[in-house]
């Protein structure tokens, strides 16, 4: 389970989240939306670990956190393959089994016939890919999405929902945040609507609340 | 439970990192080929600057004496004291003048016949000095030395001649007199003709510290750019913070000191391989070794390779404003400039020295040109150390804070 209570943030003297309180199961898809500057990318910041709370509480339990930033946060003179070994060996010191998951990740991801391409020769499509193979190769519990699927053509986002979807399905928590109302409908099963830094929705999610934005 | 002294996990995190960042530095060629391309024109231009002062003046000398005594004091002047500061050349006086005409001389000595015969007889014979201005500072210093020469003879002679009257009208014996001046003659000839090493007299201390400028240009050459490379290779380091790259690091199970180290890994063995690479060029190209191989002297250049690339990864990491940015760019300038790398530290003003003192680039740069290893620099370089794990320490904690 993740908890989240009474949550506040201030980032250059202004309060970007305050109070923000919400409970996840195993297997929930969080989609977080909200206009821009709301607070979504702190949010995730904070539950990545990544920056300390001024004041609440954030327990993730004993979820292992993927985290896919909404930057192509990958070595670009790199291969594919050599991008997902270098962000598994972190985790995985055995050559065997590191090989066995970059394998399976890159199978996952459709990216068979690119493994052996240097990441900046990819298309902006197959780029998300391998982006989202990073966060996968620590086989994450929880994984933590900023805006995963802005820039990319109708086909890879279709393959990104499907995976979402399979990932939900295995058990894993996601944790969405994006300015896609489409996207966040299509894939989650919880809503977070962040307005002016405090917590304007959360609940299942259905199109009146979607429409409140 | 206890962590292990040496954690092989860790190791193997941080070199697979460090060969990464390798490969990454080596997909920018155009990095590397700027910095060779600079080491090629600063050498470039350092030997032009020799050869232009390698081209010594012209002096003409006309001896129509050709007695012993006059033969010494040329041979004394022209292939001992001066050999190394003006090629000395012997023709006709007609030869001579002609030369001074086209300016292909910057002076000319006329010692005329019987110069000799004529001091021994007391009778006035005069050495004279044909000379052609110019605006090189050599060119002044010689003909004010060959001036001094000449008057220093021809005053001698006159001196002589007063003294030899001064006896005459004492009404000395014939015999008093000549041994008198024969003594007077002794004294001022040894004096004349064994006057000193006229630069050891004047003092004039050598900038290089015995190298030639190329070997001391090899070397500060060397350390620039392997400061220059240490900087290019790290600045890689705000990529990663803008694009996320080493936030994502630290969820994929690495930690704050495996990046740390990684870098440091990557950016010395990257400087070592530069030092190699400009070393065995210079030897190819110039037949000049630099490296003092001792064991001592490696390790201290490596800790000074290891302390600067951390220096700049932490100050690149964590102060990544423009402002920042060029204001440590210009105090890298000020440390460069005072290290004494190309401009010897003889000619820097005293604040520059000052600096020069502490400065991590110039520990490194007397390093490799061989002078003493201070105690005190030893103990800085310590301090140097400590100063880095403290700001690392510090910078990280406050990063987390955030």
């Amino acid at each position: 389970m993740i908890r989240v209570e009474n949550l506040s943030k201030q980032l250059n003297k202004r309060k970007v989240l305050k109070q923000i309180d919400f409970h996840l199961q195993e297997g929930d898809v969080l989609g977080i939306i909200g206009p821009n500057g709301a607070g979504k990318s702190t949010l995730l910041s904070l539950l990545g670990g990544f920056m300390k709370a001024d004041e609440g509480i954030v327990d993730c339990g004993d979820h292992r956190i993927g985290y896919i930033p909404q930057q192509l946060a990958l070595y670009e003179e790199l291969t594919v393959i050599e991008n997902l070994k270098l962000f598994g060996v972190g985790t995985c010191s055995d050559d065997q089994i590191l090989m066995a998951r970059v394998e399976s990740v890159i199978e996952a991801l459709k990216l068979t016939d690119n493994k052996e391409v240097k990441v900046k020769k990819l298309s902006g499509g197959n780029k998300r890919r391998v982006n989202i193979g990073i966060a996968l190769m620590i086989d994450p519990t929880c994984l933590l999405m900023d805006e995963p699927v802005v820039g990319v053509d109708y086909k890879v986002r279709s393959d990104i929902e499907d995976l979402l979807k399979e990932m939900s399905a295995s058990g894993k928590t996601l944790i969405i945040a994006s300015h896609l109302k489409s996207f966040i409908a299509e894939v989650s099963t919880k809503l977070l609507i962040i307005e002016d830094g405090k917590v304007a929705y959360f609940g299942d999610v259905n199109e009146e609340a979607l429409n409140r934005l | 439970m206890k962590k292990p002294l040496i954690d092989y996990k860790v190791i193997k995190k941080q070199l697979l990192l460090a060969r990464y960042e390798s490969k990454r530095l080596l997909g920018h060629p155009f990095r590397l080929l700027f910095l060779l391309l600079l080491f090629f024109v600063c050498i470039f231009i350092g030997q032009l600057t020799v050869q232009e002062n390698q081209v010594l003046p012209t002096v003409v000398i006309v001896d129509e004496d050709r007695s012993i005594e006059v033969r010494t004091f040329v041979e004394n002047i022209a292939y001992n004291k001066l050999k190394n500061v003006a090629v000395f050349k012997e023709v006709t006086l007609e030869e001579g003048l002609d030369l001074l005409d086209r300016e292909a001389c910057i002076g000319v000595i006329h010692i005329p016949k019987d110069t000799r015969k004529n001091l021994d007889s007391l009778k006035p014979s005069e050495m004279r000095l044909y000379i052609r201005d110019a605006e090189d500072i050599r060119v002044h210093f010689l003909r004010d030395y060959m001036a001094d020469m000449v008057a220093l003879l021809n005053e001698g002679q006159s001196g002589a001649m007063v003294y030899w009257h001064e006896m005459s009208r004492q009404a000395l014996p014939y015999e008093e007199k000549i041994a008198a001046l024969e003594d007077i003659a002794f004294d001022y000839g040894l004096a004349f003709l064994t006057r000193g090493d006229v630069f050891a007299n004047h003092g004039v201390k050598d900038p290089y510290n015995g190298m030639s400028m190329l070997q001391f240009l090899g070397y500060g050459l060397i350390w620039l750019i392997l400061f220059l490379s240490a900087f290019f290779a790290q600045t890689t380091v705000i990529a990663d913070e803008k694009s996320g790259r080493r936030r994502r690091l630290m969820t994929a199970g690495y930690t704050e000191a495996d990046y740390f180290g990684a870098r440091l890994i990557f950016g010395t063995v990257f400087s070592c391989l530069w030092c190699l690479i400009l070393q065995s060029i210079y030897y190819l190209f110039f037949d000049i070794a630099l490296l003092p191989f001792s064991l001592t002297r490696i390790g201290l250049f490596l800790w000074i390779i290891v302390l600067i690339n951390g220096f700049l990864v932490v100050v690149l990491r964590h102060y990544q404003r423009p402002k920042v940015l060029v204001f440590s760019g210009s105090l890298l300038f000020v440390f460069a400039y005072s290290s004494g790398l190309l401009i010897p530290e003889f000619f820097l003003p005293t604040w520059a020295r000052f600096i020069g003192q502490w400065n991590l680039v110039n520990f490194g740069d007397n390093l490799l040109k061989g002078y003493a290893l201070w105690t005190w620099r030893t103990l800085n370089l310590i301090l140097y150390t400590g100063a880095l794990y403290i700001s690392y320490k510090h910078l990280n904690e406050k990063v987390v804070a955030k």
